[in-house]
């Protein structure tokens, strides 16, 4: 099947090639409307000329087998672990709070010692409550599957925005093969806390696609479907929410700054707005504006913008970033030809969402992969220009036998491209996209069999918070408070987020040290603990050594501190208890 | 409503009208030369910067600092052994470097310490410029000549092993290597045996630099022959070259010969095998150019790599491809120099003409790019890859710090002559600067240290590299995994001491602030068995107890 997937993709652009040109025609200008068009620039590619015989049947091949691929790259990951991957603690917890209250919104949710408001978007929440009651999926499977559903949907919802914003079926097949291969497109989706985090991504991309159609073509309907999708959005995950509010944002910049557009973004904002009036107003009636305030002030201490663009390595393509070169590429293309929009969007994407640069990039990241490959490989191909060791010296060095570029050259190239980002893909983040090992979940039931109700724990597993998949379950498996566990805090003013994040970080740092660093870390931040729960895994936040266990020095520390005795030593984490 | 088709239907992308016209730009005299200087002057810029932020030599260098001394101590002739690490280790080494750090030592002003600093800094600034007349024969743009001796002044890989201590002999072997490949090249096209024996010359010189840049040379000069048509006049001129090379290091690999047989050299032939990277593995990693942003270099090199085989012209690409085959061990540093050429392709061939477009008359409602863009990307092009060689792997271009070098001497002055180290650091061996100067600082012997033993016979080296990985495993455990590996590598790797420095390790592999080998100092500091005799601010000695102590 992959095969198959990879070879018509392969043959749809060979025609495209040798169709002299008709599929290569420019990117959409956005920013010069062409005379024949006002406005909107939407591609009606079903009618286009240079197709040869079935063309349409090889586009919805080529698209279906983009789609394949992705989906197949993504159930590799989930299928080859028999637990959610990495989070998704805090949500599993939440689930189950909606059930116990027969689908009302709690005040707030049993995790991690009940403190915590029912603020998070609940829709999420509420398809894996209900998809665990309705079908006979157990609540851990609803956290491993339909994460995997809504993402592989995803790649559809990409294609329809791709589709709207792209002037060729070559750029549209190339950009839904790079958003369903990027990793950074499915990494945070497929875990699980990707339950609301994929629902949020399909509703942005369907979204912005809706108001790009809304400021281009106009029409109520795209107005209704742009406030209902944005509800949806906001209704799942409010980092998607911001993500498709500032790319629509950028969309009216360029083609809405009218009346009609001003207006129809107004009824757009209002209709989000009173659609998801269920969740806020609820959240609003409990808890007042403080959750929403705390969230607001939420933010990554470690994701400086500029850096995140200079960098460049959004796509966390683990080999050599393609993907993100062909963007590159194709940013260097829309600039010369004046068509600054996708290039805007990624800049942005880091300006305005640090944290969640790399997801929410991925969406213009792999529509300038499809022009690159559009406007200058495939151009480039077909007629290769001559280069500097071949300028005026053709009597020296070795000439060219014939003119063009070897036959050979563009369908090996599209499938090595392929293959490679199908490798890069398969190898990415391996380690972060990991379930709980079935000796921890043994380690987690007997603290929650051997340990009293109220004990408060200290986890220690050398990752970075939101990585722990430790710390984030242990409050939901064992049903005991974790005295470091970031997740949920957000929704908190005291103690506010980012000291959270520092506290957790600092006790992380004990892991490489010995007992006296958590007395130090108790001590500066005020918090007590009675057990110790240091994970045998290796860490997999990326400089840490393959094959390295969690914690060696602070274990063997603790082993000899008087201060501190083994309650539980098994294959996957020790259990101190503090005397 | 469909337009008119036209004959050839207009893009945006401007490659296609330009693919008649030579993307050469001829620059002014005076704007070409100060461009190279330019481009020569960040590129001493950034070498510098690392050099002369330290007071040591970058990274490693012992071996050769020992050597050094060697020669010294035997009245510049050359030693049958080095004293380093009091092993038979034949004094086998490609000896210009040596000399030449010796007697700039010996006639300067400069101690050897900073001869190790300096010497690798010259002469690693001192190949660009060779590159650039490399680049002046083989190119005619001279713009294009600009773009690849920028690239080469800044790719990381150029430079990253040339300027620390251990450079002493790499650095010379590049520069003499771009030399020989220049005459090379004048010799195909020039002819005459003028160039043939300045080929020999360098290439000899070359050879009594660094065997590996030797290697090179001997692989890429049939490529460039072949490249300017197999001619029997260029056969005869390289034939000529290799007969005075070959004559020109013969006091070096006769004496060797004479006082070692042939086992050493067997040896270094058989290092490449034990030690090199898969070479396909760092074709589709395509991450030698070490460049940590996003990799500008290597991208506009594999831009014109497939503009290259895209025009059918296969010299560069093929130059490219055979250091990865030929020489996949040092390939990253190696085929940095098809791929600056390269990279002069792929913006000369690509870039550019995307910039200037198709001609206007051709295209009259083309969208012109916009007048900044080309200036602007330029610009943004050198900042970017100058800030990215500033920031290239500053963990490992480090040298020893002073408190370390103090660790270094307490041991040297308070423990037995004949005493035996296990330095663990949790480091790989190439980059693992204190087991290299430790032997040369301190005088003792380092049981695991690998350098050096690539010319002694017998499979050494393999040896050695398996005891040194397998020792820095415990940096994460306890007592239990030394008595281990006591017990796995016999009486041969026997120690007194354990020293533990107290610094990050540098393999990336590790919390970026972690200290090296926390587990092994706490459970050693616990454990009967040893003792410890120093704990300062750049390591930990602990000595072994001896059994009957306890």
């Amino acid at each position: 099947m992959p095969a198959a997937a990879l070879r018509s993709c392969i043959i749809l652009l060979v025609r495209a090639d040798t169709s002299g040109g008709d599929l290569s025609v420019q990117l959409r200008d956005y920013a010069n409307p062409p005379a024949r068009g006002k406005g909107l620039h939407v591609v009606e590619g079903a009618s286009r000329p240079s197709l040869l015989a079935r063309p349409d049947v090889r586009y919805a091949a080529a698209l279906a087998a983009a789609v394949a691929l992705g989906g197949l790259v993504r159930a590799s990951f989930v299928l080859g672990a028999d637990f959610p991957l990495n989070d998704g603690g805090m949500f599993f917890v939440m689930a189950r709070d909606l059930q116990a209250n027969g689908y009302a919104l709690p005040g707030f949710t049993a995790y991690n010692g009940g403190e915590i408001p029912f603020a998070y978007p609940p829709l999420g929440i509420y398809a894996a409550a209900l998809f665990a009651d309705l079908t006979p999926v157990s609540m851990l499977d609803a956290f491993r599957f339909l994460p995997l559903l809504v993402s592989t949907f995803s790649i559809v919802a990409f294609f329809l925005l791709a589709r709207t914003m792209l002037s060729t079926r070559v750029a549209v097949v190339v950009a839904v093969t790079a958003f369903a291969l990027v990793p950074r497109s499915f990494i945070w989706m497929i875990m699980g806390g990707g339950i609301t985090r994929s629902f949020g991504f399909v509703f942005a991309i369907l979204t912005v696609q809706q108001a790009l159609l809304l400021y281009t073509r106009g029409g109520r309907r795209h107005a209704a479907l742009a406030a209902c999708l944005g509800a949806l959005t906001l209704l799942s995950h409010v980092e998607m929410a911001w993500f498709a509010a500032f790319s629509c944002g950028l969309l009216f910049a360029i083609h809405g700054r009218s009346r009609g557009g001003v207006i129809s973004s107004a009824a757009v904002a209002a209709g989000v707005l009173v659609l998801a009036a269920p969740w806020w107003a609820n959240v609003l009636a409990q808890h007042g504006i403080e959750p929403f305030v705390a969230a607001a002030d939420t933010r990554s201490p470690e994701a400086n913008p500029v850096v995140l663009l200079i960098q460049f390595r959004m796509t966390a393509e683990p080999l050599f970033p393609l993907i993100a070169t062909l963007a590159a590429l194709g940013a260097f293309a829309c600039m010369v030809n004046r068509q600054y929009v996708l290039p805007v969007w990624v800049a942005a994407c880091a300006l305005l969402d640090p944290r969640g640069f790399g997801t929410v990039a991925s969406v213009p990241i792999a529509l300038l992969a499809g022009i690159a490959v559009q406007d200058v490989l495939v151009p480039f191909l077909h007629h290769p220009a001559r280069t500097a060791l071949s300028a005026g010296s053709d009597d020296l060095l070795v000439p060219r036998l014939r003119p063009g570029a070897p036959a050979w050259l563009l369908p090996s190239g599209g499938v090595i491209m392929a293959c490679y980002a199908l490798i890069g893909t398969l190898v990415a983040a391996p380690t972060l996209l990991t379930g709980l090992a079935p000796d921890e979940r043994d380690a987690m039931a007997w603290v929650a069999a051997s340990t009293p109700e109220a004990a408060r724990v200290l986890v220690v597993s050398g990752e970075a918070w939101d990585g722990d998949r430790t710390s984030e379950w242990l409050p939901a498996l064992a049903g005991r408070r974790s005295v470091a566990t970031v997740q949920g805090r957000e929704w908190l003013r005291e103690p506010a987020f980012d000291a959270q994040i520092h506290a957790h970080r600092a006790v992380q740092e004990c892991a490489q040290a010995d007992a006296a660093c958590l007395t130090n870390w108790a001590r500066d931040t005020g918090r007590t603990f009675d057990f110790v729960y240091l994970p045998r895994l290796s860490p997999r936040t990326p400089p840490s050594a393959e094959g390295d266990e969690c914690c060696p020095a602070l274990r063997a520390s603790l082993f000899a501190d008087t201060a501190y005795r083994v309650v539980y030593d098994g294959p996957g984490a020790t259990v101190f208890a503090k005397r | 409503m469909q337009q008119p088709r036209p004959a050839r239907p207009p893009r945006l992308v401007v490659i296609e009208g330009q693919r008649d016209t030579p993307p050469e730009t001829r620059l002014s005299p005076t704007a070409y030369g100060v461009a190279i200087c330019f481009a020569v002057a960040l590129g001493a810029l950034v070498r510098a910067s690392f050099v002369l932020s330290q007071d040591f030599p970058l990274s490693d260098g012992g071996l050769f600092f020992v050597m050094a001394e060697d020669l010294q101590h035997s009245g510049y002739a050359l030693p049958a052994f080095t004293s380093y690490n009091a092993s038979d280790i034949p004094f086998a080494y490609p000896p210009l470097g040596i000399y030449a750090g010796a007697l700039v030592a010996d006639l300067t002003p400069l101690d050897m310490l900073q001869t190790l600093r300096i010497l690798p800094l010259t002469a690693s600034v001192l190949s660009i410029l060779a590159f650039h007349l490399l680049a002046r024969s083989l190119i005619r743009s001279q713009l294009a000549v600009v773009v690849s001796v920028f690239a080469f002044a800044l790719l990381p890989r150029a430079f990253y092993w040339m300027i620390m201590g251990g450079g002493l002999t790499r650095s010379f072997g590049l520069l003499f290597a771009l030399l020989a490949l220049h005459q090379v090249v004048v010799m195909c096209r020039s002819g005459g045996a003028r160039h043939a024996i300045a080929a020999g010359v360098f290439a000899g010189l070359t050879a009594l630099s660094h065997l590996e840049w030797a290697w090179f040379v001997a692989f890429s000069t049939p490529i460039l022959i072949a490249g300017h048509g197999l001619r029997r006049e260029h056969l005869r001129d390289a034939c000529i070259a290799g007969v005075v090379a070959v004559a020109l290091a013969a006091p070096w690999w006769g004496t060797v010969i004479a006082q070692h047989g042939l086992s050493p050299f067997l040896a270094a032939s058989q290092t490449a095998s034990q030690t090199s990277a898969n070479p396909l593995v760092s074709l589709l990693s395509f991450h030698f150019t070490d460049e940590p942003l996003f990799p500008l270099l290597a991208t506009l090199g594999l831009i014109g790599l497939i503009a290259e085989v895209a025009g059918r012209r296969y010299l560069l690409p093929g130059w490219f491809l055979a250091c990865l085959v030929l020489e996949p061990t040092a390939f990253g540093t190696v085929a940095m120099v098809p791929l600056a050429l390269l990279v002069a392709c792929g913006v000369t061939g690509v870039m550019l003409p995307m910039l200037e477009g198709p001609a206007r008359s051709e295209h009259p409602g083309r969208i012109l790019p916009p007048r900044w863009l080309p200036a602007a990307a330029a610009v943004a092009a050198v900042f970017y890859t100058l800030l990215s060689a500033a920031l290239t792997s500053p963990k490992t271009l480090s040298a020893m710090t002073s408190d370390e070098r103090d660790a270094m001497a307490w041991a040297a002055a308070n423990t037995p002559s004949s005493s035996r180290f296990l330095v663990v650091t949790g480091d790989r061996w190439a980059i693992d600067r204190t087991s290299e100067w430790f032997p040369a600082l301190t005088g003792r012997v380092s049981v695991a240290t690998p350098q050096g033993y690539e010319f002694v016979p017998g499979r050494a080296l393999e040896q050695k590299i398996e005891a040194y990985i397998a020792a820095q495993r415990c940096a994460s455990s306890d007592a239990g995994c030394l008595d281990a590996w006591r017990a796995r590598f016999g009486e041969a790797y026997a120690f007194d001491y354990i020293y533990l420095p107290r610094l990050e390790p540098r393999n990336f592999s590790t919390l970026d602030k972690d200290e090296c080998c926390a587990a092994l100092r706490a459970a050693l500091l616990r454990d009967p068995g040893y003792r410890t005799v120093f704990d300062g601010p750049g390591a930990t000695i602990i000595s072994v107890r001896p059994k009957d102590a306890n």
